[in-house]
């Protein structure tokens, strides 16, 4: 099969280089062009920008999903993608009245400093960018957003939400478990916010290329059952009444190579927008080494990027979902028959442990024999241990990867261990009726 | 200081399971290796009673280990299975000539009946005649696809119940992501089944499914297993190897990555309004295509014209081709 796309490169090979300063816009065929896409569109400056706009604009209107004056939160993070993004709802906004956005935007940006080094004034250099644009914007600090319901206020005191923010990310060893909980948290954040500041709506900035990476970095993780709630168009948080909160990504048709040059040509400056992978080297989490693969793929095969992404287009959540995972909602996964990789990994690790007693014994009596050992030094690691069993059983297959190698649990938002603190209540009353139910 | 082995059966562990990290002795890891294969097998219900067995040989790591394995597993578990070997020879000097050697030898060691069929038998043109014909480009596919329904064939003649063949963890993982790279979502929901069964075929099974390639190499080299192993004269395998060294890179930084690549893929849904190809049969030969005529006639035939790219790439734009060219009722299979 491999061959097929060789034949297709050799295409592209035959293709003579263009020269694109002798050419003209493809569109107005008037001016000269200022950007070659794809290796062959040649566009001008005046032609271009429409043509960017128009992408984002469809991406809105085919969702149907926005409604005359409802409130919709924008994410921006300060990169290129969601100041661009922000800039193109602003222009939206200015329309003369048949072409004019009609939803609210609020404006959202969360301050991650405490995670990462940023310069001091880019809080005000952000804060000057929103009141130029004159829209209702709110700056919170990650940190409070995450912990606290009060995050709004701003006068909060973040300093013991901040470390226990840090202490999480201190106790995560690994890399890529590290920038897969900020993903996480994140969003958590995200969606908190978007329900106290009664946002009905979400937008967020990701461009095709960053979400093919997703893609493949979440079935790389076994977020294979997650990812269309990870790179959808639109995205609905669980129940399906005209309440919830909806993911809308409508910058999701456009390449990076746009946007870079639709922020150029608006003058658009960037922010510095750090994540736990910013500087690192490639071969040191799976998130980059996919990053590295899909862009030395892109290279020789042009259409790799939209490939990935338009088979992402077609995978779907599974629609008899009945349970969410604690930490980043997503469907539960880990409800498997007895053949599937997930089993077979737990009889992996415990053949390896039992050896050939592995033969007598079943999985169950293997557990047991485990609970009595700890029975015996009942000493508080044990039972620290305990929780960490309890609460995996509420997380998907990936998020349990996460809670395993994290030392301690008592730094985790406490809505989510209230949550589990309510499952496992409501465990122990099924397991004193259960004999009664019918 | 000495490791001791994580079983506690008291002995020094010589080596660490790349799957889990846990340190083994030789005789818990074979136990190990061997005891996950069988609940592979008993999980997965690959097998019944009585069944005969074909194991698509190669000579290689794999199908060496799993003859081994299921001979072994077969007699200590009593399957009743009648176990086959079954090769194909494509005909390639320098590679498979050497590798059927080795699969002569296991026939001995194992005592089990060989069938060999060559592509020169069934399709009168062997790998290097082909390859002399359409160049060094391309050569995989007609190889890929006449091998397919070579083994088909091989199992129909055999009258077998069942085709055993050796891809592992690695293979399965890489065939996911592939899979994703090609946009090729029928093939997506198929790749990790771990028993696949159309219509008209016969069943095919992957016992190694959950085993680390490495974790064979392992078996194999503790157990001094003769195999052979040589990267195949016509392929450095272009757009798969790419897939490869990608998976090499992650497992090396997370040793589960290949088997949550395989849970991707056991949980991801395919959207309902997504249109699958249809099953159907093949007009000329009837083995089970999606096409009217199946990719493996349509290759043959472009050889036998003397236009070897007929059936490479869309099977649309090869259908029109065909359509073009005189005499269309020649076709003859």
């Amino acid at each position: 099969m491999c061959s097929i796309n060789e034949e297709g490169a050799e295409v592209f090979e035959e293709f003579k280089p263009i020269e694109p300063l002798e050419l003209k816009c493809r569109k107005c065929l008037i001016e000269d062009g200022n950007v070659v896409l794809q290796k062959k569109f040649v566009y001008c400056k005046t032609c271009f920008v429409p043509m960017v706009t128009h992408k984002f604009r469809a991406t809105i209107g085919k969702s149907k999903l926005v409604n005359r004056g409802e409130r919709v939160l924008v994410c921006v993070s300060g990169s290129q993608s969601s100041i661009s993004l922000l800039h193109m709802i602003w222009t939206g906004l200015q329309q003369s009245t048949y072409k004019r956005l009609t939803f609210d935007p609020v404006v959202l940006y969360i301050d991650e400093s405490v995670l990462h080094d940023y310069p001091q004034d880019q809080v005000n250099k952000i804060k000057k960018l929103f009141e130029k644009y004159g829209l209702t914007y709110h700056i919170v600090k990650f940190a409070a957003a995450v912990y606290s319901d009060n995050c709004l206020n701003e006068d909060i005191n973040v300093d013991q939400y901040n470390d226990k923010l840090q202490n999480i990310f201190n106790n995560l060893s690994d890399l890529t478990l590290k920038e897969d909980m900020l993903m996480k948290l994140r969003k958590r954040a995200i969606t908190k916010l978007a329900d106290l500041l009664k946002c009905t709506r979400m937008m967020t900035a990701e461009n095709e290329h960053k979400l093919s990476i997703r893609l493949l970095s979440n079935v790389a993780l076994g977020r294979g059952s997650q990812i269309s709630l990870d790179i959808g168009l639109a995205v609905n948080n669980k129940n399906n009444d005209k309440t919830s909160l909806v993911t809308i990504r409508p910058m999701r048709n456009l390449s990076a190579k746009e946007i870079s040059y639709y922020a150029l040509f608006n003058k658009l400056d960037d922010f510095l927008h750090s994540n736990f992978l910013t500087a690192t080297s490639e071969d040191e989490s799976i998130q980059k080494t996919t990053e590295r693969f899909i862009n030395d793929l892109q290279v020789n095969f042009p259409s790799t990027v939209s490939t990935i992404f338009r088979t992402g287009e077609k995978i779907s959540e599974k629609t008899s979902a009945i349970a969410y995972c604690l930490l980043c909602q997503g469907v539960m996964d880990v409800d498997m028959s007895p053949s599937s990789a997930m089993e077979a990994t737990k009889y992996s690790k415990y053949v390896s442990l039992m050896g050939v007693k592995a033969l007598k014994l079943s999985l169950k009596e293997l557990k047991n024999e485990e609970t009595n050992e700890k029975k015996c030094n009942g000493c508080k690691c044990r039972n620290k241990q305990d929780l960490k069993e309890e609460i995996v059983e509420s997380l998907c297959y990936a998020c349990a990867h996460i809670i395993q190698d994290l030392e301690s649990l008592d730094d985790l938002p406490e809505e989510i261990l209230n949550k589990e603190k309510d499952r496992l209540q409501f465990k122990k009353m099924e397991e004193q009726i259960k004999d009664f139910l019918l | 200081m000495p490791i001791l082995c994580s079983a506690k059966c008291g002995q020094n562990a010589v080596l660490k399971r790349p799957k889990t990290g846990d340190t083994l002795c030789k005789e818990c890891f074979y136990w190990a290796f061997e005891l996950e294969i069988h609940s592979t097998i008993t999980n997965g219900k690959l097998f019944k009673k009585g069944d005969v067995v074909a194991i698509a040989a190669s000579g290689g790591k794999d199908s060496t280990v799993l003859a081994q394995v299921l001979k072994t597993l077969n007699e200590r578990y009593n399957y009743e299975l009648t176990l086959i070997l079954l090769s194909i020879d494509e005909g390639i000097t320098g590679y498979r000539d050497d590798s059927l050697k080795t699969v002569l030898e296991n026939k001995d060691e194992y005592q089990m009946p060989l069938k060999i069929l060559s592509y020169q038998q069934l399709y009168g043109w062997s790998m290097d005649k082909i390859v002399a014909e359409v160049g060094r480009k391309n050569n995989c596919t007609f190889c890929g696809v006449f091998r397919r329904q070579a083994l088909d064939r091989g199992a129909m003649l055999l009258n077998v119940d069942c085709i055993a063949t050796g891809h592992n963890a690695d293979d399965i993982a890489e065939t996911v992501l592939m899979n994703i790279l090609r946009g090729d979502v029928a093939r997506l929901q198929r790749c990790v089944n771990i028993i696949t069964i159309t219509e008209g075929t016969i069943p095919r099974c992957k016992p190694l499914k959950y085993t680390y390639e490495k974790e064979i190499v392992m078996y194999a080299y503790f157990k001094k297993l003769n195999y052979f192993s040589t990267e195949c004269v016509f392929a450095p395998n272009a757009y798969r190897g790419y897939a490869r060294t990608f998976l090499k890179d992650i497992e090396r930084l997370k040793p589960s990555s290949i088997m949550d690549i395989i849970h991707s893929g056991e949980t991801m849904c395919i959207k309902e309004n997504v249109k699958l190809p249809d099953i159907g049969v093949c007009t000329k030969c009837g083995f089970v295509s999606s096409q009217d005529i199946c990719k493996a006639c349509m290759l043959l035939e472009g050889l036998n014209r003397g236009l070897p790219k007929l059936g490479i790439g869309k099977s649309r734009k090869a259908n029109k081709a065909l359509a073009a060219l005189p005499n269309p009722s020649l076709l003859h299979f």
